[in-house]
């Protein structure tokens, strides 16, 4: 291990390269001016002003040396300076790196125990762990931990807490994946949960990595039973003094019959208790429980956060879901309902149906059957809504203003802000002319004189139509029905200049009709949007209860939404799907860890991608080093030499690339004979060729039609046919056997065994043992002489001829045409119109090969290698 | 053989054979004092100088004027001992130039001081050798604190001549062994002030020593001089101000010529002013001119 004392900050280093480089810039520039300074005593005398002469001055700096000076800095600066962020990629390209990522859901440590997990990491950390890298992170910490012994990674996953429930694998990966860097392999441990393995493209993953998964194999049946508070609602009946809930307790697992208790607490005491018990089926019961309405106390406007919680009897996989949170904002404001009920049957009470629509909404109605004097109540309430009778019957409901002090007679209520009315008619009979008068009353558009009279515009009212024109007249707007259509109107909305009388009246009852066209269910929903209208109604029921939240994906919860609200977000509801334990099926999750076979897990992936860094430092070292060489040169030279030398660093650089070895390369030429045409290339050839071997390959030809001798100083040649290489009679011209003889390539196309054997016939003399024409065995060395060849290419079962003379091939026959496929004027033979390309330049690279180099691979330096590719 | 004329640089205290200080102590500035005494005139050449206009018309020799159309005045003197001060005032500015400067200008040029050394002890030389009184004073700083020196013969002055350049005109050495000086009992005859007139003496106070005095305006031949500054070179002086400036400042348009001829008869109208004479003595002065000048009479001056 390195000593700790020779590791230095890199802050520390960088900000010295920093500081020296900027020094170095100064100096650059900033030159003390060399001035020889003599005393002068005179000058104190003279009749001269006193001055200074500056020390410094700005010099531009000699170029080429100043932009070497600016690289090394540079370079300096590159070297020295801290990553922004760790990076566990193993620094040797033959490392692999294998993070494994954990995930801590409750529903994980459910499947299986803690214990179990921390066996499998750290049994997946020895397999994989040989020479390459591995870390780790986790659902709850997102921090890259590197292990460095089983010892540390045994504490790391003992520290690791189980955080809260609910977090989805591919939103929490994705978060993390920034600060991963480079992977291989990546082990995600975790069980098959559907709610954490939702959303989670893994596929997409495995595109750059090698995902497995460490855990129990998807499928398998649990075998416990979680129980949860699946959701809360409000009761369904009416009640004014108690607050009804249902609760829904559902259950996942193999069905065994539990029992428990269901408590309910606020501001930490407790509201109410009941027991509960379920049987093998259904999966779910609901429970009711209620207490009374003061038992709880609203404190301002925050909301009373109820907390249920149900003890299990039997074995619980999830304790966490166990509690659930809601949020209730106690009752709605009071509502005073003047009606007459008619009779002692509900039936007969015009108001029944009204009144209990608003004590499912919440309300609190204080009902008054007959008024009979002045509207008198303690306490605010958010709405008055009066129901007209029978004729003669003003009194029993018209809510006149209490003729009390000045200051009290604000409004209906009495003190305090003016109260909304609603009037309405009890049924389809009744007296309009009273409601006329009421109306007029309460609006204050009785004549001041004469208080208690009936007012002209009342007289007549006797039908509902009238009733609807008095109320247009007197500028009330309409309310529901359609536009210009008056008589369809619901109710006629009026208020006061001064702004505090506004009365809302009706023209029909609020009450299920079929005159009315108002149904069972139309009129909760009519009675919720007009309370809404009015502004006495906040919002819908079930909202307001489900107000708590469930954050299906902790992951995604900021550190700001922390910050705002920590206990709504610590203590958010365990989503249903974390609770509801539901398995994947087979096949949808990654591989598992423990198919991988022993050998692979210590190799490690095959898929990296990444350059080895190694060249680029030492390639950045190097130019550190010639540029420091350089200025010291300069520097050196400067005082031996004097400042010209900016003549001689630009002739220094101009010669640089001269005296720099350049790679060692192959330049031949592709002579062709024979071809019709004077303008063949091989650009694309000579791509192909320079990209996979070292010999760069012309990309003009050396193209004659007939025999040149020219042809006959270069290494190889490629004929088209047989007539061009030959003279009259057939066979290779003499000048060419010479050159054949002292080591001269020839490929011949379009040549049959018959003219090949004729080329040949006298010229080459006895020929040896293994000289003459034999067709290319499969053995030959232009099957492997770079490419490894399976076969050549064949065409009308003709096969590839090759002239053996000295040991070796002087002459290629080739049964068809096969250099206009390759070259850029592409005229391929009928044999190779199908295709074919890679592997017609694969052959012709071989025979390049062997034109150039023979048989080079008999060296037994490159035995291993061949032996190598051929496994 | 290229000829070199003897200047400042080379005098010695022996060089003053053809000087006749009665020339000064003569002149119409001592007529009627105690020194000088008009009886009768003489024809001997020693008692005879040219007419000067304002000399009584009876010691005109008028025969010689008939005879040479030359006024000539037949004087009769008692010659007495006068008193003679030489004050050199040793500043550190007369410490100049330094080596640098030297190396600068590639001249070897003696210091302010060894010319300051040389003339004073020129000056000695003569006054003793005349039978003169005289007080060599050496002074450093403030001009009532002086050191003494005593010469009691002229053999005392080349003795301290030899002393000097054996030391290499050490102002030290030439200071060893002087005395404190306060002031004098009574005014001097002449007063000879050799400075470069940086220091801080003042002419009002000798003019109170003496009524004649002989400013001896000590200065390098650099200081005359602007040819030998380098136009990048930075001069500067920071005593008073803050004062620093390129050769190329200096010499544009011979602004420092024209500063150091401004000075220059500044000082002698202040000189002139007061009654006295004024000199310049350079390195390159040639003795000849150096000794032609100080033995013109102050009233020849002041009418030239």
């Amino acid at each position: 291990m390195e000593p700790n004392f020779l590791i230095v900050n890199p802050d520390w280093i960088s900000a010295l390269v920093g500081l020296l480089a900027l020094v170095g810039l100064l100096i650059w520039w900033l030159v003390r001016r060399r001035r020889i300074r003599l005393w002068f005593p005179v000058l104190r005398i003279l009749d001269l002003e006193s001055r200074f002469l500056p020390k410094l001055r700005v010099v531009p700096p000699p170029w080429v040396v100043f932009i070497c000076f600016c690289v090394a800095c540079a370079t300096l600066m590159f070297f020295s300076l801290r990553p922004s962020k760790e990076v566990f990629t193993p620094f040797r390209p033959e490392q692999s790196r294998t993070h494994v990522y954990v995930d801590r859901s409750p529903s994980v440590i459910a499947v299986a125990g803690n214990d179990t997990w921390m066996k499998m990491v750290t049994d997946l950390y020895e397999s994989g762990n040989h020479g390459n890298r591995v870390t780790f992170s986790s659902s709850s910490r997102p921090e890259v931990f590197e292990a460095e012994s089983v010892q540390s990674l045994q504490k790391y996953l003992t520290d690791m807490v189980v955080h809260r429930p609910g977090v989805k694998l591919g939103e929490s990966l994705r978060r993390q994946m920034e600060n991963l860097g480079d992977i291989d392999r990546l082990v995600i441990v975790s069980d098959a949960d559907r709610h954490s393995w939702s959303d989670f493209n893994w596929s997409w993953l495995s595109e750059e990595m090698e995902v497995y998964r460490l855990g129990p194999d998807a499928g398998e049946p649990l075998s416990d039973n979680n129980f949860y508070i699946n959701r809360i609602q409000k009761g369904s009946v009416p009640s004014a003094r108690n607050i009804d809930w249902e609760v829904e307790i559902a259950r996942s697992g193999p069905g065994n019959s539990a029992s428990g208790e269901l408590t309910v607490s606020a501001h930490g005491e407790i509201l109410a208790r009941i027991p509960w018990q379920m049987t093998g089926q259904p999966d779910r019961i609901r429970v009711a429980i209620g207490w009374s309405r003061n038992k709880v106390s609203r404190t301002g406007s925050d909301p009373v956060v109820l907390t249920w919680k149900i003890s299990v009897d039997e074995t619980d996989l999830i304790a966490a879901d166990n509690v659930f949170r809601s949020l209730w904002r106690g009752p709605e404001a009071d509502i005073v309902m003047i009606a007459d009920p008619g009779g002692e049957r509900f039936l007969e009470d015009p108001a029944h149906h009204l009144k209990s629509v608003l004590q499912v909404m919440g309300f609190r109605l204080r009902r008054i059957d007959q008024l009979r004097g002045h509207l008198r109540f303690r306490g605010g309430a958010a709405l008055i809504m009066a129901m007209a009778g029978e004729p003669g019957s003003l009194r029993d409901y018209c809510p006149l203003p209490d003729p009390g002090p000045a200051d009290q007679r604000n409004g209906f209520g009495g003190k305090g802000e003016a109260v909304p009315l609603w009037l309405m008619p009890a049924s389809g009979d009744v007296g309009y002319e009273d409601m006329c008068r009421c109306f007029s009353m309460l609006a204050g558009l009785h004549p001041a004189t004469r208080p208690t009279e009936n007012p002209d515009w009342c007289q007549e009212v006797q039908t509902r139509e009238h009733w609807i024109g008095v109320l247009s007249s007197l500028g009330a707007k309409p309310i529901g029905g359609e536009i210009g259509d008056p008589e369809g109107t619901l109710a006629w909305h009026y208020k006061g200049k001064a702004g505090r009388e506004e009365i809302t009246v009706f023209t029909i009852p609020l009450r299920p009709s079929r005159r009315t066209g108002i149904s069972y269910a139309h009129l909760p929903l009519l009675t919720r949007n007009l309370l809404q209208w009015q502004g006495v109604y906040s919002g819908p029921q079930g909202s307001r209860e489900r107000a708590w939240p469930r954050i299906s994906d902790i992951s995604g919860t900021t550190p700001d939404m922390i910050k705002a609200n920590p206990r709504l977000v610590e203590e958010a509801n365990v989503p249903a799907g974390e609770s509801m334990l539901s398995r994947m099926e087979k096949g949808t999750l990654p591989p598992l860890w423990e198919n991988v076979q022993e050998g692979e897990k210590i190799s490690g992936g095959v898929k990296k991608d990444r350059d080895d860094p190694l060249p680029w430092i030492r390639i950045c070292a190097l130019l550190v080093i010639g540029i420091s060489a350089l200025e010291g040169l300069w520097f050196n030279s400067r005082f031996l030499i004097g400042y010209a030398l900016r003549s001689r660093m630009i002739l220094l650089f101009g010669l640089l690339p001269l005296l720099l070895p350049g790679e060692a390369e192959a330049r031949v030429k592709l002579n062709i004979v024979g071809f019709s045409g004077n303008s063949w290339s091989a650009g694309n050839l000579s791509r192909e060729v320079s990209a996979r071997t070292s010999i760069m390959l012309d990309r003009e030809t050396s193209n004659s039609l007939y025999f040149r001798d020219e042809i006959l100083s270069e290494p190889w040649v490629w004929a088209a046919r047989g007539q061009a290489v030959s003279g009259v009679n057939g066979e290779l011209r003499q000048d060419l056997v010479q050159w054949i003889k002292r080591g001269g390539f020839l490929v011949v196309e379009m040549a049959d065994a018959p003219g090949l054997r004729r080329l040949t016939r006298r010229s080459f003399g006895q020929p040896g043992e293994r000289d003459g024409w034999k067709p290319i065995p499969p053995d030959h060395e232009i099957m492997r002489s770079f490419h490894l060849l399976d076969s050549l290419p064949a065409c009308d079962e003709k096969l590839w001829y090759g002239f053996q003379y000295d040991g070796r091939l002087a002459i290629l026959g080739i049964p068809h045409g096969f250099l206009t496929a390759l070259l850029d004027q592409k005229r391929p033979d009928p044999c190779y119109a199908d295709g074919g390309y890679e592997r017609l330049t694969r052959v012709f690279i071989n025979v390049l090969m062997v034109a150039l180099a023979t048989d080079y691979k008999k060296d037994q330096i490159h035995l291993p290698e061949i032996l190598k590719r051929l496994r | 053989m290229e000829s070199k004329v003897a200047t400042v640089s080379d005098l010695h205290p022996g060089v003053s054979g053809d000087m006749n200080f009665r020339i000064q102590k003569n002149s119409l500035r001592y007529q009627g004092s105690h020194i000088l005494k008009l009886r009768r005139p003489s024809r001997l050449p020693a008692f005879s100088r040219r007419y000067i206009k304002g000399d009584p018309l009876k010691l005109i020799d008028w025969k010689v004027f008939a005879r040479t159309d030359q006024l000539l005045i037949r004087e009769q003197r008692d010659e007495a001992s006068a008193n003679i001060c030489i004050r050199l005032e040793c500043t550190p500015t007369m410490d100049w130039p330094d080596e640098e400067t030297k190396r600068i200008s590639g001249q070897d040029l003696p210091k302010k001081n060894e010319i300051g050394i040389r003339v004073a002890l020129n000056l000695c030389f003569a006054h003793l050798g005349e039978g003169d009184r005289i007080v060599f004073l050496i002074t450093e700083g403030s001009w009532r604190k002086n050191k003494r020196v005593s010469f009691k013969t002229s053999s005392d002055v080349l003795r301290m001549f030899a002393v000097m350049e054996e030391s290499g005109f050490s102002v030290e050495e030439l200071m060893e062994g002087g005395t404190s000086w306060s002031r004098a009992r009574r005014p001097f005859d002449i007063v000879y002030w050799i400075s470069d007139g940086l220091g801080r003496m003042r002419l009002e106070h000798l003019a109170r020593e003496s009524r004649y005095v002989r400013f001896l305006h000590t200065l390098s031949s650099l200081e005359c001089r602007d040819e030998w500054m380098r136009p990048e070179d930075c001069l500067y002086d920071h005593a008073v101000g803050k004062k620093e400036y390129t050769g190329k400042i200096l010499q544009q348009d011979g602004v420092y010529l024209q500063k150091i001829g401004r000075w220059r008869d500044r000082l002698r109208d202040e000189m002139r002013g007061l009654g006295g004479a004024y000199q310049l003595v350079t390195d390159q002065t040639p003795i000849i001119d150096y000794q032609d000048e100080l033995l013109i009479p102050f009233q020849e001056e002041q009418k030239g």
